[in-house]
């Protein structure tokens, strides 16, 4: 095999397949990605991690067709550091792999194509189009509360499904919170979910890493994968076979209090009183009253902090307190100029809406301080 | 400022627990550690008076003192009393540095525009502690920990010395130098050995002469004996966990019985947990059997808790698990990943403990007011260990 390559566009393809990759593993293959160049004058990468498979294909010179596999993250680390645009890839007789750029030289050990692990990209199967920015902005608005660490009480995916109103709807909670994007019902309309679906977190964040550049996006659902199609690239999804929690019921219906504030404002506010919580003390006090929205958090070790937002309420005083992460978290999720902040009492989630992206709502329970 | 470093040591804690719980041993020799590894643990003052000393073997204490009463140790109710005590002098000082069940270093250097002279403050000590608890304690006032050691010792049972600055050397002088704490029988014999028998004799040698023969605690002793030594209280840290077992006195493998331990176990964890405000999201199951050898079982649960029930759930649960081979000796739950502060609540609430919770903060109540002896658990009514 040997190739020649714009350093660019293969920065940009490799930052995509090494994530793949990146997973504790102990198999030593599963941090190579998969080079086949062919006569069509393409080179294809593909990586897995066994759950998550991606293949992407990019245009070049191929000199000499062939085939290797080398280490995802050292191929990119070198591809960035190259002095050139210009690089050559060229699979040696001693089982390296070349690559040369200018005067720079690495050679690169490599695992023979055949012991990589059979990928399923199911390319047959039905798929439909999709627009890219809508499936974005719902991703990009939920991934924050799917929970990072393995939890049992919570599950580590997102979860997509439609309501009996025929819309379809994206959820996450890690069981203290929980955001929620909802679209128009004559929007994926061919897409058999089910009883819904649930995508493992570094799946949601592998379909944002490719829907970046794209616009032209189609899907398809087939055995327990979610399947990614853009014109150069497949990514291919096992779902999460776990029962997402009934969590239309904790959405409180009625929420009869609400006042409306400045989102950029209100995060600033929020970020200078977070100087002060802590591990401990991880609450924001919510003091709202007719105009004015007061915050306060703090504890007896550190000390505390107040600030003021003007709000757009007239009614009697509230005060609840959340995690200021969970707050910040979805202010920041929103994109819209105002917030919407939705309550019924002390012991209710309260509700975070956004005026001007009606698909978009969050939850957070309150805390006990 | 000029430090008032207070050391306060319950006498005869466990013997007279036992006294002030049964009154018809008052004035008897009572003698804690019948049935535990064959050792005296304590001693009522009665029992002393026959030469029975903590850590002599029971056969021994027997030979001594053969129409003493004799019972087995109810660490239990030991800690319960002790962390009663507890309480009473952290009313005293924020500085508490408890040292051992029955022991604790306060520093009460500047109490005086609020709790009076040391002397009013001890006799408050004294007071609220016979009253709450039936007990008595020494208490040595001093200006740091090792004199004010050497005073709670000075007049026991009972007792209340402090010692000013001024009358340091002076008491220091003739004192003979096994009763400095830290000095141990081997340390002892070795200063007779070099002539030396009270602290006054520590300072007709150099600072030199000292390092060179017990190295670093060879200037820890000349330092004490010139009546300096470390005034620091280091108060009550951060628990990370709370936990409670018991040895049985006869080796058991009835789960119903096991369960009853773990029931009170948790009741005392739990109960622990509440009164400081804490709550934590590990449970751990301890059980040693009778070969000694010894298994832990932890399970982490979706929010943390202090609710009895759920701890004593979570650890029959994890006994449940556990293949009883042979017959279990001691048995003991513990709570850990301890969390205070601001909490969060779930999205999912297990509602199923809610009453339970407000359950137990009606007993802790109950008990508080009236012992724990009035109400029980209906499992445990006929279970007094």
């Amino acid at each position: 095999m040997k190739v020649q390559v714009g350093r660019g566009i293969l920065t940009q393809v490799l930052q995509k397949v090494q994530s793949v990759t990146e997973k504790k593993t102990g198999m030593p293959i599963l941090f190579n990605t998969l080079l086949q160049a062919s006569d069509e004058q393409t080179l294809d990468f593909s990586a897995t991690d066994l759950e998550l498979s991606l293949w992407t294909r990019m245009e070049c010179r191929v000199e000499v067709p062939g085939t290797s596999t080398v280490t995802a993250r050292k191929l990119l680390d070198i591809v960035r550091e190259l002095p050139d645009e210009n690089i050559i890839l060229e699979q040696l007789p001693n089982e390296k792999l070349l690559i040369q750029s200018g005067r720079s030289r690495f050679e690169l050990s490599t695992i023979p194509a055949d012991d990589f692990p059979h990928m399923n990209f199911y390319t047959d199967a039905d798929f439909f189009k999709c627009d890219a920015s809508v499936l974005k902005n719902a991703l990009g608005k939920t991934l924050y509360a799917v929970p990072v660490e393995d939890d049992p009480f919570s599950i580590a995916g997102l979860y997509w499904h439609r309501l009996e109103s025929g819309a379809v709807r994206f959820v996450s909670s890690d069981g203290h919170r929980l955001a929620c994007y909802g679209m128009p019902e004559d929007s994926f309309t061919e897409v058999d979910l089910g009883k819904g679906i649930i995508i493992p977190r570094k799946g949601v964040q592998e379909i944002l890493k490719v829907l970046e550049k794209e616009e032209d996006v189609s899907l398809a659902l087939h055995e327990n994968c979610l399947i990614l199609k853009t014109p150069d690239t497949v990514l291919s999804i096992q779902l999460l076979e776990m029962e997402f929690p009934d969590y239309q019921l904790i959405i409180p219906e009625e929420r009869p209090f609400s006042f409306l504030v400045e989102r950029e404002t209100f995060f600033h506010a929020l970020k200078r009183v977070a100087v002060l919580t802590n591990q401990k003390w991880r609450h924001v006090r919510f003091i709202i009253d007719s105009g004015a929205l007061e915050l306060e958090a703090g504890n007896p070790e550190v000390g505390n902090a107040s600030d003021a937002v003007d709000i757009e309420y007239e009614g009697d005083s509230f005060t609840v307190a959340f995690n200021i992460k969970y707050v910040m978290d979805t202010v920041q999720a929103m994109e819209s100029p105002q917030v919407q902040f939705e309550w019924v009492d002390q012991f209710h989630g309260g509700v975070f809406v956004s005026p001007d992206d009606a698909g978009y709502l969050s939850l957070i329970m309150p805390m006990v301080v | 400022m000029k430090h008032r470093i207070m050391h306060i040591d319950m006498d005869a804690f466990y013997a007279s627990i036992e006294q002030a719980d049964h009154p018809e041993w008052k004035g008897k020799p009572v003698i804690v550690g019948a049935s535990m590894r064959g050792v005296v643990c304590a001693a009522s003052y009665e029992a002393r008076k026959f030469g029975v000393r903590s850590a002599m073997p029971v056969f021994q204490a027997r030979r001594l003192c053969p129409g003493g009463v004799y019972l087995p140790v109810r660490m239990k109710r030991y800690r319960e009393v002790s962390s009663l005590v507890m309480e009473i002098f952290r009313q005293a000082s924020p500085l508490v540095e408890q040292v051992s069940i029955d022991e604790a270093y306060l520093d009460v250097t500047g109490t005086e525009k609020l709790h009076g002279p040391p002397e009013r403050l001890a006799a408050h000590i004294k007071e609220a502690v016979l009253e709450k608890t039936s007990l008595t304690c020494s208490i040595g006032i001093a200006p740091n920990r090792f004199l004010a050691k050497i005073a709670s010792e000075m007049k026991k049972p009972d007792g209340l010395t402090i010692i000013e600055e001024e009358e340091v050397p002076g008491l220091l002088q003739g004192l003979p130098v096994t009763q400095i704490p830290g000095i141990g029988s081997k340390t002892g014999e070795r200063l007779h050995a070099l002539g030396i028998r009270v602290v006054g004799d520590i300072l007709k040698f150099p600072l030199s002469f000292w390092t060179a023969r017990f190295g670093k605690s060879g200037a820890a002793l000349y330092e004490k004996a010139q009546g300096q030594g470390s005034c620091e209280i280091v108060s009550y840290s951060d628990p990370k966990s709370s936990s409670a077992e018991d040895t049985f006195d006869v080796d058991t493998d009835d789960p119903e019985e096991l369960k009853k331990w773990l029931l009170l176990q948790a009741e005392e964890v739990g109960r622990d947990l509440r009164a400081r405000g804490l709550r934590g999201k590990t449970v751990t199951l301890k059980v040693k059997f009778a070969d000694f050898k010894t298994l832990t079982r932890s399970r982490t649960l979706s929010a943390p808790t202090h609710c009895t029930e759920k701890i004593f759930l979570t650890a029959s649960r994890l006994l449940g698990h556990l293949p009883l081979t042979q017959k279990v000796r001691l048995i003991g739950v513990g709570v850990s990943h301890l969390v205070s502060g601001s909490r969060q609540m779930p999205l999912f609430p297990d509602r199923s403990f809610d009453r339970l919770e407000k359950l137990d903060v009606a007993l802790d109540e109950i008990h508080k007011k009236f012992g724990d002896k009035i109400l029980k658990r209906g499992r445990i009514a006929d279970f007094d260990p």
